[in-house]
C-alpha cells in the first residue's frame, strides 16, 4: 500500500477496518451480546429481548441481568453485525493477497459475506405469519404474529366492497393517516401496545385516563410471548367536509364488531386487528391427522392434508407435516400446531399452519455450501503443501 | 496487540456505531394500500354501540336489566340458553365448557352445544365418527325448527362410535342431531343438539329430541 496513503487519516481507518484486531473486537462483542440476550429473554421473553439486541431501530442500549439493569451502554448487534461485514468485505476480499494461494480463504469469506447478505435481507423482507384452518375451510389470508393493523372496510349494499389498510409498520411509526381514496382522515391519539378497551361500570378509572362513552384504555402487563399482545389505539376520524364533525373512539384487538362510521353517506367499518397478509393462493385444508403417545395427551404425529387452489382454479393436494414443510412461490408453510388448547373431546380441531415469507430463505445453505468449497480447497492446498516438502525433505536411502 | 490499542479500537468501533443508523420518523403518511375481499370477510355486526365492541357476552348480560331464568339442567349460560322441555328420563347433569345443556338417559345422552368452526366441518366430524360418508352440501340435509326460529340441519348415522381422543369405541350406537347458525354469536359460531344412544333409535326418543330442540330458547 502507498505509503502516503497508509499515514492518511483514510488509509489508517482502511487499515483499522481491514484489521483482525477489528474483527476480535466485533466477535468478541457478538458473543457478549448473544450471551446477555439469552440470559435477559428468560425474563423479558424472546420478542422484546430480539427488538432489543437485535433490531436496527436502536444503536446502544442498557442490558439487564436478573431485573437489574446494568449501566454498561452495549451496541446492537444488527450494528455491530454491519461493522462485521465491512470488516470481512474489506480485509476479507479486497485486501486479501490474491493469488492461488489464497483462493479457498477467499471463498470460504465469500461464502460469510452470503450469509450475512442473508441475515440483512431477512432482517429487512422476511414476513412470518400463521394461517389457522378447520377441515372443510380454506383461506388465502395469514395474519401477523405482532403486527395490528386497521382495516377500514367500505359496506355498499350489505356487503363489504373494499378494504383499506393501514398496515402495522405505518401504525406504529406515523400518528397521522392522510386516506386520499375516502372521505376522511385519521389521527392516532395513542398506542398501546397490550391494552384492553373497558368499560368504566366493570373497571375503576385511571385518573388520567381518557374515557370515551364509558369506556378508556387500561394497560396490562405483557405476556412473555408478544404474539399474545393486544394492542389498543385512540383514534380521531376528521371528516374532509369540515361541514361534517369529528368523532374520537377507541379500537381495540379486544373488539367483537368493529366500529362503524357514516361519512359523505358513505358506510365504513373500523376495526383493529392483527395484520392480514394475502398469500398469491388459498389453503384448503381437507383433513387434519394426529395420533398421541400410547396412554397420553403428548402428540406423537400431526399433520395436515391440504389443496394448494390456484387462482386459474387448479387444485394441487399437498401434505405438510412436522418438519417437511410446503415451499411454493417463495413463501414457506410450516405445520406449527393445532388445537384447541386442551384437547377437549367434542371440540372441532383445528390445525396452524406457520407461513413465512423470505427471499433468503435458502441463503444460509448457499453461504454453507460456498464455505465448505473454500475451505476445503484450502485444506487440500495446505496438506498437498505439506505432503510435498514432506516428500522433498525425506532422505534418501543410501 | 497491547490493552490501549485494544481500548483504542474499542472505543473506535463504539464510536463508528454511533454515526450509523439515522432513522428520522415522520409523522403523517398517505395510505393507499388495500386488500382484496376474501371468503373469511363476513359483514361484521353494523353500528355496534361501544358495549357490543368491547364487552363478552357475560358482561353485557351481567349490565342487563334482568336475567335470563335458569334453565333444567345445566349452569346458567350468557347466551341464556334454556330448554322448556326434556325428555322424561333425562337427567339433567353439570353443564361443561362445551356442553351448555348436557342430559344423560339410560340409552345414551343429549346435549346442546354453541361453539365455533363451521356446520359442514362439524357435520363431517360427527359422521367420520360413524365412519358414515361425508358431506359437502349442506342442501343434501333434512331441516327441523330449532329454538328462536331457526331452521336446523338434521345429521343422522349409526354404527360403531369412534368419539375420538383416546376414547374407547362403542358399538351398535346411533347418531341425531341437530346444528344451525347461531345468530347472536360471532362469525361462523353455531349451536348444535347432539344425542347418542343405542341404536336403533326408539321413535319416542326421536319425538323427544325433535321437541326438545323446537323448544329451546336464548337471548336475541
Amino acid at each position: 500500500m502507498n505509503k502516503t496513503l497508509a499515514r492518511s487519516w483514510g488509509g489508517k481507518i482502511f487499515n483499522y477496518l481491514t484489521s483482525l484486531s477489528f474483527a476480535l473486537v466485533i466477535l468478541s462483542l457478538l458473543f457478549l451480546l448473544t450471551w446477555l440476550s439469552t440470559l435477559e429473554q428468560v425474563e423479558q421473553g424472546l420478542f422484546e429481548v430480539s427488538k432489543k439486541y437485535f433490531s436496527k431501530d436502536t444503536v446502544f442500549f442498557f442490558p439487564e441481568l436478573d431485573g437489574k439493569t446494568l449501566y454498561i451502554p452495549l451496541p446492537n448487534a444488527y450494528w455491530v453485525c454491519v461493522l462485521l461485514f465491512i470488516n470481512q468485505l474489506l480485509g476479507g476480499i479486497i485486501k486479501i493477497r490474491k493469488g492461488w494461494k489464497n483462493i479457498g480463504v477467499i471463498i470460504s469469506h465469500s461464502g460469510i459475506l452470503v450469509l450475512m447478505i442473508g441475515a440483512f435481507i431477512t432482517a429487512e423482507f422476511e414476513k412470518r405469519g400463521n394461517l389457522l384452518l378447520y377441515e372443510g375451510e380454506s383461506s388465502s389470508l395469514a395474519s401477523s404474529y405482532f403486527d395490528y393493523s386497521i382495516e377500514i372496510s367500505e359496506i355498499k349494499d350489505n356487503q363489504i366492497s373494499e378494504i383499506h389498510v393501514i398496515s402495522g409498520k405505518n401504525l406504529r411509526k406515523h400518528d397521522k393517516f392522510n386516506l386520499p381514496n375516502l372521505p376522511f382522515d385519521l389521527v392516532r391519539n395513542d398506542y398501546r401496545e397490550n391494552a384492553l378497551a373497558v368499560s368504566t361500570k366493570f373497571t375503576a378509572r385511571e385518573k388520567s385516563a381518557k374515557v370515551i362513552d364509558d369506556f378508556f384504555l387500561k394497560d396490562y402487563k405483557k405476556p412473555d410471548a408478544a404474539e399474545q399482545w393486544l394492542a389498543s389505539v385512540e383514534v380521531e376520524l376528521i371528516p374532509k367536509d369540515s361541514t361534517q364533525s369529528k368523532d374520537n373512539f377507541f379500537l381495540a384487538a379486544n373488539n367483537f364488531a368493529p366500529k362503524t362510521v357514516k361519512v359523505a353517506d358513505r358506510v365504513f367499518t373500523l376495526s383493529l386487528q392483527k395484520e392480514y397478509w394475502p398469500l398469491p393462493y388459498e389453503i384448503e385444508l381437507t383433513e387434519f391427522y394426529h395420533e398421541f403417545h400410547p396412554g397420553t395427551p403428548r402428540p406423537k404425529v400431526f399433520e395436515s392434508q391440504i389443496n394448494r387452489i390456484h387462482s386459474n382454479g387448479s387444485k394441487i393436494p399437498v401434505k405438510i407435516e412436522m418438519n417437511k414443510p410446503m415451499r411454493h412461490e417463495g413463501i414457506t408453510f410450516f405445520q406449527a400446531s393445532w388445537g384447541p388448547p386442551e384437547g377437549a373431546p367434542d371440540r372441532e380441531l383445528y390445525s396452524v399452519f406457520e407461513i413465512v415469507h423470505n427471499p433468503a430463505d435458502q441463503w444460509p445453505k448457499y453461504s454453507l455450501y460456498i464455505t465448505s468449497l473454500g475451505l476445503l480447497i484450502h485444506f487440500i492446498m495446505k496438506l498437498s503443501l505439506f505432503l510435498k516438502s514432506a516428500f522433498a525433505n525425506k532422505p534418501k536411502k543410501s | 496487540m497491547n490493552l490501549p490499542l485494544i481500548l483504542k479500537y474499542s472505543v473506535i468501533s463504539l464510536s463508528l456505531l454511533g454515526l450509523a443508523a439515522c432513522n428520522p420518523k415522520s409523522s403523517e403518511v398517505v395510505i393507499t394500500e388495500t386488500r382484496e375481499v376474501t371468503n373469511r370477510d363476513i359483514l361484521p355486526q353494523l353500528f355496534a354501540s361501544s358495549e357490543d365492541q368491547f364487552l363478552p357476552p357475560q358482561a353485557k348480560q351481567a349490565l342487563a336489566p334482568t336475567k335470563a331464568p335458569a334453565q333444567p339442567g345445566g349452569e346458567k349460560h350468557p347466551s341464556g340458553l334454556h330448554a322448556d322441555y326434556i325428555g322424561k328420563d333425562w337427567q339433567p347433569i353439570a353443564s361443561t365448557q362445551f356442553r351448555v345443556l348436557n342430559y344423560k338417559f339410560p340409552t345414551g345422552e343429549i346435549y346442546v352445544s354453541i361453539s365455533g368452526g363451521g356446520l359442514i366441518p362439524n357435520i363431517n366430524r360427527w359422521l367420520r365418527q360413524f365412519q358414515a360418508p361425508t358431506i359437502t352440501d349442506l342442501s343434501t340435509l333434512s331441516k327441523a325448527p330449532l329454538g328462536n326460529n331457526l331452521q336446523a340441519y338434521i345429521v343422522e348415522a349409526s354404527g360403531s362410535y369412534s368419539p375420538g381422543m383416546g376414547r374407547p369405541n362403542k358399538e351398535n350406537q346411533a347418531l341425531l342431531s341437530a346444528i344451525a347458525a347461531y345468530p347472536q354469536g360471532a362469525p361462523n359460531e353455531f349451536i348444535s343438539v347432539k344425542l347418542i344412544a343405542d341404536a336403533p333409535l326408539s321413535d319416542n326418543l326421536k319425538q323427544d329430541f325433535f321437541t326438545f330442540i323446537e323448544k329451546l330458547h336464548w337471548n336475541e
